[in-house]
């Protein structure tokens, strides 16, 4: 080596040895997939409101945190006591919002509620999973009801007839409950099931979700 | 007489009283490695000092407040702000296009609801948690603040474990606050680095008579922690993820439990070129029509302070390298003194006055070239030495270090500086040995 390189390499690392590290290069961009986003239909029984912690019993809040892969987006249109023509006027509009990878629905608890008749619910909810295929293009899942004490149990089998029958109609897939029983978050809450009758739905969609892959 | 014979014979002479060389490099090097020590000290304790005032961001940033400039108030660091006027993508691109703007970085804020993780971490304080019914950590209404990640660096933020989302990443960094509120300390940031929180952006609905609120949520890792507050959120997240959850949030209706910000932009971080071109900056703002704040008053004193003391701390190191001169001066008046008759053979054999002082000044820059390097070398390691001192005790105050750099203007100006002041001080007895006349010194055996 001359004496000229051995000069050019000794003041090379000089220079490198002085740098004070300010020049790093900012964090790289991600190379990240697209999120999945995840629309849930219900009534207040969805959000666990009665729940001692909603934000991480409610099973809406068990399916994103377990069953979908990071990055994932949940929006919950489920509220208060959201019959199938509530959801029809105030839910349906958000499908056409997020237009989600999967939509999510659980109702009947509160029409079942209110008692109206298995027909005229059936025809709803196929007016509701109807405009839903057509409005979000992602995969509809739509749970029956399963067993709580407030069901009757012959109103119930005829509103899962109903359910079942608008499901096979959309071309949804059904996430069936009615062999579950579950309990009641309290007595003056016998239409919401409590944080392991949520675990239970939860499971029960995540199941699915599995099968069809995410 | 050629420069490579006076180096020649500057060097053998050097070899003959070896000793008395390596003391005198020694001196000098002692005193150069004062001075730069105290220089390496001085510079890191200033950038600390400047960080701090700063918030680890750039001396020249000015802060951009979504609202017009109050008259009267253009002076003082943090004016009161005039009626609230949005920041949008045109004022944006106005301000970016200002003279003297280096950099503009976008700051959008939106409501959140946070779920942190249910169960308190290891390290967590038992007396500092917010505990739901189920006896996991409650959810709390927050703030997130999106930045654009690539400009991360023109911003005041300090990382204090982990790293900065990446762009475009289900990713977040929290801030002190957060920890507090998990009942974690500083110095256990790590233990949240790897969680997931998961956060929400509301939006109010109508539903019959009455205002509801619904979310749009999504799942973040957390990857760091700074140690700012961000304004007054806990989460950092990349911009698109903040004005995702904004667009979200302002297509609902208005309601009291949230306050959504008017402005797209919660507001801007201007960069300067420098923090002279501050003020012009600041004043071009706001003919723009925005109200600003920038520290830089208070910078400034700090930084007038700040010399006064380098001044003093480079003064100590300039005395003591005068008195390294002086040995040098003697040294080489013992040189001169040892070596008459050298001197006159030299000039019987023909060298000129010339050539004979610039063996002894080539002699002189030599001592003082290598006692630069020597002090350079013992100043740096003195001041890591001192740098690790320091350290020890900010950690055991949970502050943050400093650290130390080693500026190559630094080196240069120590090297050059001792082999200037060696050759002033070789001046005399060069000058002494080139006017011995070369009978007398022949004559003085």
């Amino acid at each position: 080596m001359s004496r000229a390189t051995l000069l050019v390499v000794v003041a090379a690392f000089l220079v490198a040895g002085c740098s004070s590290g300010r020049d790093d290069p900012g964090p790289p961009e991600a190379a990240v997939p697209d999120p999945e986003t995840v629309l849930v239909i219900g009534s207040g029984s969805s959000e666990g409101s009665e729940l001692r912690d909603p934000l991480r019993e409610a099973w809406p809040r068990l399916v994103f945190a377990e069953s979908l892969t990071r990055p994932a987006t949940l929006v919950s249109g489920a509220s208060g006591p959201a019959t199938v023509s509530d959801a029809l006027a105030f839910q349906l509009p958000l499908a056409r919002e997020v237009e989600p990878d999967w939509v999510l629905v659980m109702l009947g608890s509160y029409d079942l509620n209110r008692e109206t008749p298995p027909e005229v619910f059936g025809s709803q909810l196929r007016e509701l999973l109807a405009a839903l295929d057509a409005a979000a293009g992602g995969r509809v899942l739509v749970a029956d009801l399963p067993a709580l004490p407030a069901y009757g149990d012959a109103a119930r089998r005829a509103y899962n007839d109903e359910i079942a029958a608008a499901v096979s109609e959309a071309g949804a897939t059904l996430v069936s409950l009615a062999n579950e029983t579950l309990e009641p978050v309290d007595d003056e809450h016998d239409y919401q099931p409590n944080a392991a009758g949520h675990r239970v739905i939860a499971d029960a969609f995540g199941a699915v979700i599995h099968e069809l892959g995410t | 007489m050629t420069w490579r014979d006076a180096i020649a014979l500057a060097a053998r002479s050097v070899g003959r009283k070896l000793g008395r060389a390596v003391l005198t490099v020694l001196a000098v090097g002692l005193a150069a490695a004062l001075l730069s020590s105290l220089l390496i000290a001085s510079t890191a304790a200033q950038r600390r000092v400047l960080d701090q005032v700063s918030d680890g961001g750039p001396l020249a940033g000015i802060q951009v407040a979504p609202a017009e400039p109050d008259p009267g108030a253009l002076d003082s660091d943090n004016p009161p702000r005039g009626d609230p006027r949005p920041i949008d993508d045109n004022a944006l691109r106005e301000i970016a296009a200002l003279p003297n703007v280096d950099a503009v970085v976008p700051i959008v804020a939106n409501p959140a609801i946070v779920v942190p993780p249910p169960d308190p971490l290891p390290g967590a304080d038992p007396r500092r948690r917010d505990l739901t019914r189920a006896g996991t950590f409650e959810p709390y209404f927050d703030t997130v603040v999106g930045v654009d990640i690539a400009q991360a660096d023109d911003l005041p933020i300090a990382i204090i474990a982990g790293r900065l989302p990446l762009a475009g990443a289900p990713e977040a960094a929290v801030s002190s606050g957060y920890l507090r509120r998990l009942g974690i300390d500083k110095g256990q940031a790590d233990e949240v680095v790897g969680t997931e929180i998961v956060v929400g952006a509301p939006r109010g609905f109508v539903d019959g008579d009455d205002v509801y609120v619904r979310g749009r949520w999504v799942r973040l890792l957390v990857v760091g922690v700074v140690a700012q507050e961000l304004g007054s959120g806990q989460v950092l997240v990349p911009l698109g993820e903040a004005q995702a959850a904004r667009r979200w949030s302002t297509a609902g209706v208005e309601t009291e439990r949230f306050d959504i910000p008017e402005s797209p932009y919660t507001g801007l971080f201007v960069v300067a070129h420098g923090l002279d071109r501050v003020p012009a900056v600041r004043q071009a703002i706001t003919d723009v029509g925005y109200s600003t704040s920038a520290p830089e008053t208070l910078i400034e004193s700090v930084q007038r302070y700040l010399r006064v003391v380098e001044i003093v701390l480079a003064g100590i190191g300039v005395i003591a390298l005068a008195i390294a001169a002086l040995g040098i001066t003697n040294a080489m008046l013992a040189a001169v003194r040892e070596r008459r008759r050298e001197i006159g053979v030299l000039k019987a054999l023909g060298a000129s006055n010339r050539d004979v002082r610039r063996i002894f000044l080539v002699e002189a820059g030599t001592l003082g070239f290598l006692g630069g390097i020597v002090g350079t070398v013992v100043g740096y390691g003195a001041a890591q030495l001192l740098a690790g001192v320091v350290n020890g005790y900010l950690r055991s105050q949970r502050l943050e270090t400093v650290q130390l750099g080693l500026p190559l203007l630094l080196v240069v100006a120590v090297v050059v500086g001792s082999t200037v002041l060696a050759l002033v001080a070789g001046t005399v007895p060069a000058q002494r040995a080139a006017r011995l006349p070369a009978r007398q010194a022949m004559g003085d055996r």
